[in-house]
C-alpha cells in the first residue's frame, strides 16, 4: 500500500539529498577554505588529553552543565537528536528496500530504537520548551543581540521531531497493531488512536505528508547547520580538541628580531584556530555573564566581539578566497610550528611554493567580477583594528579570563583582543596618554610610576633584609614586583610579608634597586618587545645569581613569571604569598596565638584574576583567613571562578575609566553587601582598586587590607 | 627639504643627582639613566612632522661623549633618518657646543635647525641661539607653533608670551628652538629601538673641527645640592584646634597668607 517509494519517488528522494549535501558541503567548505587563510599554529600535542576533553564536554556536557537549566535542556534536545539520528538510519533503508528491511522494521531491535525515540521525543519537547520559555520569557540578558538562528532552530526541531512522530502515528492508525514496535513506540501508539477513526485514504495521504514533511525539514536543517551558529554542532568538537592546553591566557611568543609586522590587523592575521573558534561560537552568551567591561557599560562584549568578528570574516571571504593559500595547512602538518610564521619566512613560505599568493592582477580582476558581488565592494570594506572593532572594544579588556573560563567549547576571546592591541601598540602607536605614560615609564625606569629605579629597594629602608646573592646559602628569591616597591599602600604589604617572613626563619633575599619589572602589564598592553626586553634582562639576571625558587607579591608577576617565562627559557618554582604562608602555618613555623588580638573577624575576600582563574588558587587563601581570623572568609556571590575583577588587569589599571560605570565601586559595594568588617585581597592591583572603591561608596573607614597584612596583624 | 635637529643627553628626569665629592664641577654618573633631552624631543618630533608633510629628509646630530651615542639612537627609533655623533668630551662649555655644531653644519645645506629650547640638566639655553650667529641665520627662540609657508623659503613661528601669542615670520634657513606644547613626540617601540641600534652612524672626532676655537668662554666652579627639604610638622588634636594652629604657622612661621 506504500506507493510513494517508486521510481520518481526515488529520483526526488535522491536528487533532494543530492542537492542539500552540495549545499551543506560547499558551505562547510567555503568555512574551512577561510580557516585555511589563517596563520598556522599547532595544536596536535597530547592528543589523548585533547580526545578526552572531547569527551568530556562532548558526550557528557561537562562544561555545559556547569549552569544546570541550560544545561540540561541541551541535553534532552542533544541526545533526542541523536536517537532520532539513529531511527531515521531505519526509516530510509525501509523507504528504499522495504523487503529487505521488513524483518529489521519487526524486530525488537526497532522496537528499542523506536521507544527510545518516542522517550526522547518528549525530552526533545521538554528542552525546546524550556529553550523557549528561557528565551523568550526569562530573557536573561546574556541573549541579547542573538541572531534569529536560535527562533528558526527552535521551531525546525520541533517541526522535525513532530513530523517523526506522526509519521508512527498515521502509519499505526492506518494499520493498527501489524507491526510489532507499536507496543514500543508508546507515544505514537497513544496517539495513533485519535486518527482510527479516519479513511485509509486520508491517513496514506497524511503519512507521506509526514514522512516527505520530515526528509524536506531534516534536509533544510543539514544546508541550515554550516550558514548559522548552529555550525557548533560540527565545530565546537574540534574546537575542544585543539583547545588552549596551556597555561590559561597565555600569550604567543612573537618572534621581534625577525618579523616586519606584528599583531593581527586583518583577520587573516588570526591563526586558523583563532578563526575556527569564530564559528564555534553559539552565542550562550556565558562569556559576558559577568565581564567587567560588558557588566559595567563598555564598549566591550565578549559575545559581541566573537559574532563581529565571524561575520567581518564571513565579509571578507569572496576576497580571502581570492588568496589560494591553503597549502599552509600542509605546512603545518610537516613543519608543526607552534608560533605565527614571521613575515619573512611567510616571503620564503610563498617563494617554496607553501603558500602561494595570488598575483595583484587576479586578485583586481576577481573583485571586478560579478561572483564576488556578495562582498560588499572594496570601497565600503570596513578596517578590521578601529573599525569593525572599535579601538574602545579593543582597551576595555581587563584579562580577567571569565570569558574563556567560561565558554563551553574553549573560545580564546583575550589573546584576540590582545593581537589587536599589538597592532594598535607596536604598529599604529595608537594608544590613549595614559598607556604612553606607562610605557615610557617602564622603558626608562623599569616600573609604571615612573621614579627613579635606584629607589626601587627603599621600600626595605630600616629592615634588616638580605640582598639575593650577597651568600650561597639564601633560598629564595622575594620578587618584590613594581607595586609592592613604588606605591605607598603596597610597600606596607611587602613590610607586613617580611615581617612573616622573618619570623618563620624562612630563607629569602631581594634584588633591591637590580630587581626590575617583570613586563606582565606591558605584555598585556601589547608592548611585546618592552616585555621581551624584560624578560631578557631578568632572566639573565636570575641565572647570573642561579636563581631557582622566588616568592612573588602580586598575583601578576606570579603567573607571568610562572606561565609566561617558561617560553623564553625561565623556569622556577614560583610562588605567591598566599600559597606560602599556609604551608608555614602547617609547618608550624608560623604560630596564631591563642587569643589573636583581632577585631576583624568578618572578612570579605575578594579572588583575584591571575591567582584564581589563571591559576586556580582558591582554597590557601580562604585557609589563611580561617587562621587568622578563626572564622571562614565571607563570600560574595560571585567568587571562585566566578569573582568579578576589580577593574586593573589587562593594564587597565593604568588607563582612565571614562565609559559606564566604575568596575572597581562595583566590586567593592559587592565587598560591603557581604557585611564584613574587613576587605581583603591577595594582589596589590586589587587592593589599590578596592580602596579606591570602599572611598567611592563613601566607606571610607572599611579597611582593606592584603591577606599577608592579616595574618602578620594577628600574629605579631 | 633638508631639516636637522640637536639633540643632547641628559639625566633622567627621575634620576638622584649627586655631586662629585672629588669634582664638585661633575655630577656622579654611575647610579643614572640618561635620557634624550625633553625639549629635544619636541624638536624631534616637529622634524618627523614637518619632513612627513613637505617630503623632507631629517639628520639628528649631538656632540657629547662615547653614551650619547644613545640619544642619537632614540631620534633614529622616532624616525629620523640620518645620524651625526660629533664626539666630544668637554660638554659644559655651550660656546664650544655651538662652534663645533657651526663647523659641522656649515656646509649641509639644511633648510631648518630645530633645537630644544634649553637642556635640562645646566639649562644654559644657548647652544640654539649661538649656532644662529655662528652660521648666520636667523633665530626664532621658544616657539609652540611652526609652520612653513612661502613653498618653503620661510617660516611662521608662534611663541607664547604673557597674556597672549606673538607670531613671528622669518626666512629660511632659520634655527628655531622648540618649547613644551608645540606637539607631543612620539614614543618609539623597543622594537623601534632595537632596529635604530642597527643603524649607521656618521661619526666625527670634535678635534679635527677645533681649528679657529677661541677656548672657552665660561667654565663651571662647582654644584651644590639644594638644602634637604625640612621635615614636615603633623598638627595633633581635633579639627578645630588644628586648623587655627595651621592658620596661625602659616601666617606667623611660614608667612604665606
Amino acid at each position: 500500500m506504500w506507493a510513494m517509494n517508486g521510481a520518481v519517488g526515488f529520483t526526488v528522494f535522491f536528487i533532494l539529498w543530492g542537492i542539500s549535501l552540495w549545499l551543506f558541503a560547499s558551505a562547510l567548505y567555503g568555512r574551512i577554505s577561510l580557516l585555511a587563510r589563517g596563520r598556522p599554529d599547532s595544536r596536535l600535542d597530547q592528543p589523548l588529553e585533547r580526545a578526552t576533553g572531547v569527551i568530556r564536554n562532548v558526550v557528557m556536557h561537562s562544561a555545559l552543565l556547569r549552569e544546570p537549566y541550560p544545561g540540561i535542556l541541551h541535553i534532552f534536545i542533544f541526545y533526542g537528536f541523536m536517537v532520532l539520528g539513529i531511527g531515521n538510519i531505519f526509516l530510509f533503508s525501509e523507504y528504499l528496500a522495504p523487503s529487505l528491511m521488513w524483518g529489521v522494521m519487526d524486530s525488537s531491535l526497532y522496537g528499542l530504537v523506536s521507544f527510545g525515540k518516542d522517550i526522547f521525543c518528549i525530552l526533545v519537547y521538554c528542552g525546546l520548551a524550556m529553550a523557549a520559555y528561557r528565551r523568550y520569557v526569562i530573557r536573561p540578558d546574556r541573549l541579547e543581540r542573538s541572531s534569529s538562528d536560535a527562533t528558526v532552530i527552535i521551531l525546525l526541531i520541533t517541526c522535525i521531531v513532530t513530523c517523526a512522530l506522526f509519521i508512527d502515528v498515521f502509519r499505526f492508525a492506518a494499520a493498527p497493531f501489524t507491526l510489532s514496535y507499536q507496543n514500543w513506540a508508546v507515544i505514537g501508539s497513544f496517539l495513533s488512536h485519535y486518527f482510527v477513526g479516519f479513511s485509509g485514504s486520508v491517513l496514506h495521504v497524511l503519512y507521506w505528508v509526514a514522512w516527505w514533511g520530515h526528509l524536506l525539514l531534516i534536509l533544510s536543517f543539514l544546508v541550515y547547520i554550516p550558514r548559522s551558529k548552529h555550525m557548533h554542532l560540527i565545530a565546537c568538537a574540534f574546537n575542544e580538541y585543539f583547545r588552549n592546553i596551556g597555561p590559561k591566557g597565555r600569550m604567543t611568543k612573537i618572534d621581534i628580531e625577525n618579523s616586519e609586522s606584528f599583531g593581527v590587523e586583518k583577520i587573516e592575521d588570526y591563526t586558523w584556530k583563532q578563526l575556527l573558534d569564530l564559528f564555534a561560537c553559539v552565542e550562550c552568551g556565558r562569556c559576558m555573564e559577568n565581564c567587567p567591561a560588558a557588566r559595567s557599560g563598555k564598549a566591550l562584549n565578549p559575545k559581541f566581539l566573537i559574532a563581529d568578528l565571524k561575520n567581518y570574516l564571513l565579509s571578507r571571504g569572496p576576497e580571502l578566497k581570492a588568496t589560494k593559500s591553503s597549502l599552509i595547512f600542509q605546512y603545518i602538518l610537516e613543519k608543526g610550528l607552534s608560533v605565527p610564521i614571521p613575515r619573512s619566512e611567510r616571503e620564503l613560505l610563498v617563494k617554496e611554493g607553501f603558500i602561494k599568493l595570488a598575483e595583484p592582477e587576479e586578485k583586481t580582476a576577481d573583485v571586478a567580477q560579478p561572483m564576488v558581488a556578495a562582498g560588499p565592494p572594496a570601497s565600503e570594506v570596513k578596517v578590521l583594528v578601529g573599525e569593525a572593532i572599535s579601538e574602545d572594544v579593543i582597551w576595555a579588556c581587563t584579562s580577567c579570563g571569565y570569558c574563556i573560563e567560561h565558554c563551553p567549547f574553549y573560545i580564546e576571546h583575550t589573546n584576540k583582543i590582545f593581537e589587536m592591541r599589538r597592532y594598535l601598540t607596536l604598529m599604529l602607536k595608537s594608544y590613549s596618554p595614559q598607556v604612553k605614560s606607562f610605557l615610557k615609564n617602564v622603558q626608562r625606569n623599569s616600573n609604571p610610576w615612573g621614579i627613579g629605579w635606584q629607589q626601587r629597594g627603599d621600600w626595605a629602608k630600616g629592615r634588616s633584609i638580605r640582598t639575593f646573592g650577597e651568600s650561597e646559602d639564601i633560598e629564595w628569591l622575594l620578587y618584590v614586583g613594581c607595586a609592592g616597591s613604588f606605591d605607598a599602600r603596597n610597600m606596607k604589604v611587602a613590610n607586613a610579608l617580611c615581617e612573616l617572613l622573618d619570623k618563620a626563619g624562612v630563607s629569602y633575599g631581594i634584588l633591591g634597586k637590580d630587581e626590575k619589572c617583570c613586563g606582565e602589564t606591558a605584555r598585556r598592553m601589547g608592548e611585546e618587545g618592552l616585555f621581551q626586553a624584560a624578560v631578557e634582562t631578568n632572566i639573565e639576571l636570575f641565572k647570573e645569581l642561579k636563581v631557582k625558587k622566588i616568592i612573588t607579591l602580586c598575583p601578576h608577576c606570579f603567573n607571568t613569571l610562572k606561565n609566561e617565562y617558561s617560553d623564553f627559557g625561565g623556569q622556577y618554582e614560583v610562588v605567591h604569598h598566599s600559597e606560602l604562608l599556609p604551608k608555614l602555618l602547617e609547618e608550624g613555623r608560623l604560630q596564631i596565638p591563642a587569643n589573636p588580638n583581632n577585631a576583624l573577624t568578618r572578612v570579605a575576600f575578594h579572588d583575584s584574576c591571575y591567582l584564581g582563574r589563571y591559576n586556580k588558587i582558591y582554597e590557601s587563601p580562604r585557609e589563611l583567613i580561617k587562621a587568622a581570623t578563626g572564622n571562614p572568609a565571607l563570600e560574595m556571590p560571585r567568587n571562585l571562578d566566578r569573582s568579578f575583577c576589580c577593574g586593573a588587569g589587562g593594564g587597565r589599571m593604568w588607563m582612565e575609566e571614562t565609559e559606564g560605570e566604575k568596575i572597581n565601586v562595583l566590586r567593592a559595594k559587592e565587598c560591603l553587601d557581604t557585611g564584613a568588617n574587613c576587605i581583603v585581597s591577595a594582589c596589590p592591583y586589587c587592593l589599590t582598586m578596592l580602596d579606591d572603591g570602599v572611598k567611592a561608596a563613601n566607606r571610607d573607614n572599611m579597611p582593606t587590607k592584603d591577606i599577608a597584612e592579616l595574618l602578620r596583624d594577628s600574629l605579631l | 627639504m633638508k631639516i636637522c635637529v640637536i639633540v643632547k643627553r641628559v639625566p633622567d628626569t627621575e634620576a638622584n643627582i649627586k655631586i662629585r665629592t672629588d669634582k664638585p664641577d661633575r655630577i656622579d654618573e654611575s647610579e643614572i639613566s640618561f635620557i634624550i633631552n625633553p625639549y629635544d624631543e619636541f624638536a624631534v618630533e616637529e622634524a618627523l612632522k614637518i619632513a612627513d608633510e613637505k617630503d623632507g629628509e631629517t639628520t639628528v646630530i649631538t656632540v657629547g661623549s662615547k653614551e650619547s651615542e644613545a640619544v642619537l639612537r632614540h631620534a633614529l627609533a622616532m624616525g629620523i633618518e640620518n645620524a651625526v655623533h660629533v664626539t666630544d668630551n668637554e660638554e659644559s662649555d655651550p660656546f664650544r657646543t655651538a662652534f663645533l655644531l657651526g663647523k659641522v653644519i656649515n656646509d649641509k645645506g639644511f633648510d631648518l635647525i630645530l633645537c630644544g629650547k634649553a637642556a635640562i640638566d645646566d639649562d644654559t639655553a644657548g647652544v640654539g641661539s649661538m649656532l644662529a650667529e655662528n652660521l648666520g641665520l636667523a633665530q626664532v627662540l621658544v616657539v609652540t607653533k611652526v609652520e612653513i609657508a612661502g613653498d618653503g623659503k620661510k617660516v611662521v613661528c608662534h611663541r607664547d608670551i604673557e597674556g597672549g601669542t606673538m607670531v613671528v615670520e622669518a626666512p629660511l634657513p632659520a634655527v628655531i628652538s622648540c618649547q613644551k606644547g608645540l606637539n607631543e613626540p612620539r614614543l618609539p617601540t623597543i622594537i623601534d629601538i632595537k632596529r635604530a641600534n642597527k643603524k649607521a652612524l656618521e661619526t666625527f672626532d670634535s678635534k679635527s673641527y677645533l681649528e679657529g676655537f677661541s677656548g672657552p668662554r665660561v667654565k663651571i666652579g662647582k654644584f651644590t645640592s639644594p638644602p634637604p627639604r625640612p621635615v614636615g610638622k603633623v598638627l595633633k588634636g581635633d579639627s578645630g584646634t588644628a586648623a587655627k594652629e595651621l592658620a596661625k604657622l602659616l601666617r606667623e612661621e611660614a608667612k604665606v597668607i
